[in-house]
């Protein structure tokens, strides 16, 4: 029998999404204080006002103060599914009023994918946005990168910390306490910032003949979109705007740091580099990674699409690796991306589907899931062929040696066949809207691995519908299934309990 | 040749050369091999910045309906922008004086690029541009103010009073807690 939830359950959600809105009103701060420099006061008015908004929503959440203090299990996963609505939903206000969008949805819509790391866009004439606008899509690929959540447990030890950790697909926790783990996280995350920026600052001055303040802005943009793996860029040709293969190799670094765990990011900074390199998700995602990039080079090779080797292998591997991590930089226009076809196209589709690592900023099936998945397959097949009574070993190292129990390796094969229905699912809804079998596939694809790469189905004119059904992927993709569920139980409970 | 008529767009100034037919951005991005090698023109914004890199300066020029009327200027919204890279002889490019790109506040000095489309070229690891020979300037930049929306501000204003009340007001009840691990 399913139990109603009464409203005790309504003021420990409130309580922490309060908590959580203040954090995100903390950071819409920064935007205003950029548009109050930069003196461009329209949208410095409206930055005011989702500031305002959320500071009204934490203050009136806060104050819901439950008298069972204890966040469980369900709650937490509420709490985070609700957030990454929320935030979108209030994120989107400076957008709205800035006139670049055909409506609050399609706002809405580059809310949610700049928080969720995905980077498929409906704004319509980028090129004369304002800089703080700018900066606030891609503060909100460093916010939904790192994750809101994690920005709560870092600044308020204490709450519940656990099942929301968990809740934002995280599940390896670097150090005993949880806050302990997202202050780690946000510490790698800040010693990025700084040598990520610096870099691109100096690659985008010395490289591509920017003034330095300019350089600048354009570091610190692509690095958020980079390091968090989100797709967004200051102009509208994305890298192709730099026109400058050392900018690309510069961002690229940053979207493998982005793509590994933070589990690994903690090995490769107390020198384990050789117990990383034997963990079973770097094994997979080197192997992974190889096979589309010889994919994506063959294809374009046998399709004649660049005449010479250092074209073919610096768009090749660009794109490839843009894929796999999930970040969604291109260096060429989406119609002349569409038109690759064969091997390359699924060599980049492939990929994306893939993902980077867990508890990184990537999207996904992930390695972790990808590399268990096919120790399960393997496994099987062993059983088949080996005698009867031969005992085949079910350890493999991630971390330290671990045991793929049967309960794991069932929980790894269920998110990995969503991951598939939720491609399946959005290619479908494409098709039904006239799009052809690659071209909905691709782009549900980076809708719900949250890369946004784009082949052009994606644009200010595409049916709401379709629209919805992006958004829903990017949600779903960046949650990994759980904490929606959650809701969705929630909701039912509400309806259905006693 | 192309160093000639570089030379021949210094010395009549910076006219572009008439010598090829108009293309629009769209057509160079959908189908850009069918322009290989080819001598085209393209009218547009130049727009984001203007990349100095010694002998050359890297620009994006946009033909879409923001190269006359950007939308925080009252621009109707028409999709996306539709821009592709120039590159200009630094001196030749400097000649014109231009003061900023096409951005925020600025709609940026509408030219016409008269060069040879180069369509992934493997000199530039793959990469599509226009390689300037000339261009005649059509419009100069032009600066604009966007309004600061007063009922906006009051209203975030409001808001964050509302939200400060409602925590003042709640201050003294006693904290909750939980765990952590």
């Amino acid at each position: 029998m399913l139990r109603r939830p009464g409203s005790g359950d309504a003021r420990i959600i409130a309580y922490f999404l309060g908590r959580i809105c203040y954090v995100v009103a903390a950071a819409g701060v920064l935007p205003v204080i950029w548009a109050a420099v930069a003196r461009e006061w329209a949208p410095f008015a409206s930055f005011v006002l989702m500031v305002g908004v959320l500071v009204v929503f934490g203050a009136a959440g806060t104050a819901a103060k439950p008298t069972e203090p204890r966040l469980d299990w369900s709650h937490g996963m509420v709490v985070v599914a609700l957030t990454w609505l929320l935030v979108p939903l209030v994120g989107s206000i400076p957008f709205s009023l800035s006139g670049h969008f055909g409506g609050p949805l399609d706002a809405m819509f580059d809310a949610m994918s700049g928080l969720t790391t995905t980077g498929l866009s409906l704004l319509q004439d980028l090129d004369h946005l304002a800089s703080s606008l700018n900066f606030w899509r891609h503060l909100l690929h460093f916010l939904g990168g790192q994750g809101i959540v994690i920005a709560a447990l870092s600044l308020f030890a204490g709450g519940g910390g656990l099942t929301l950790y968990y809740g934002e697909a995280r599940d390896e926790r670097i150090f005993p306490s949880v806050t302990s783990t997202a202050r780690f996280i946000w510490a790698v995350s800040l010693a990025h910032l700084v040598f990520g920026v610096a870099m691109l600052a100096v690659v985008g001055i010395v490289a591509v003949g920017l003034d330095p303040m300019r350089s600048l802005f354009h570091g610190l943009l692509v690095f958020f979109a980079g390091f968090d793996t989100g797709g967004f860029a200051p102009q509208s040709t994305s890298l192709g705007y730099y026109h400058s293969a050392y900018y690309e190799a510069a961002a690229a670094v940053l979207m493998i740091a982005g793509a590994m765990s933070f589990g690994l990011h903690f090995a490769l900074w107390r020198r384990r580099r050789a117990r990383a390199l034997q963990n079973l998700e770097t094994r997979t995602i080197l192997g992974t990674f190889t096979a589309t990039l010889v994919l994506g080079i063959v294809g374009l090779a046998t399709a004649g699409v660049y005449a010479g080797v250092f074209g073919l292998t610096r768009q090749g591997l660009f794109h490839v690796l843009s894929a796999h991590t999930g970040t969604g930089f291109a260096t060429v226009p989406s119609s002349e991306l569409a038109g690759w076809g064969g091997l390359a196209f699924g060599g980049v589709a492939i990929a994306m589907a893939l993902g980077g690592m867990a508890s990184s900023t990537a999207g996904g099936v992930k390695s972790l899931r990808i590399g268990l998945t096919l120790k399960v397959l393997r496994d099987q097949v062993r059983h088949v062929l080996l005698p009867e009574r031969a005992v085949v070993s079910r350890r493999y190292h991630q971390g330290g040696t671990r045991t793929l129990t049967p309960e794991l390796a069932q929980a790894v094969m269920a998110v990995s066949l969503l991951y598939v229905a939720l491609y399946l699912f959005g290619a479908g809804v494409g098709i039904a809207y006239g799009a052809s079998l690659e071209s909905a596939l691709f782009e549900s694809v980076s809708a719900g691995a949250n890369v946004g790469l784009s082949v052009g189905l994606t644009d200010p004119s595409m049916p709401v519908l379709l629209q919805i059904t992006y958004m829903a992927q990017m949600w779903l993709g960046r949650l990994e299934f759980v904490a929606v569920f959650a809701l969705f139980g929630f909701v039912v409970s509400l309806v259905r309990g006693r | 040749m192309r160093r000639l008529l570089v030379l021949l767009a210094l010395v009549v100034g910076i006219g572009a050369p008439a010598l090829a037919g108009e293309v629009a951005v769209t057509d160079l991005l959908i189908d850009g091999g069918a322009f290989d090698g080819e001598l085209i023109t393209v009218q547009g914004e130049l727009v984001g910045d203007f990349q100095r890199r010694g002998e050359w300066t890297w620009v994006q020029v946009n033909d879409d309906p923001y190269a006359e009327v950007p939308v925080p200027e009252g621009g109707a919204l028409a999709g996306g922008n539709s821009g592709v890279a120039v590159r200009f002889p630094t001196v030749m490019f400097d000649a014109a004086g231009f003061e900023a790109p096409g951005a925020y506040g600025v709609r940026g000095p509408v030219v016409l690029v008269t060069g040879e489309w180069r369509y992934h070229d493997e000199d530039r690891g793959g990469e599509s541009y226009l390689d300037a020979i000339g261009f005649e300037i059509v419009e100069r930049e032009r600066r604009f103010d966007e309004e600061m929306p007063l009922g906006v501000l009051l209203a975030g204003v409001a808001l964050l009073g509302a939200g400060a009340a409602v925590r003042a007001g709640t201050r003294r009840r006693p904290k909750a807690g939980g765990d952590d691990t």
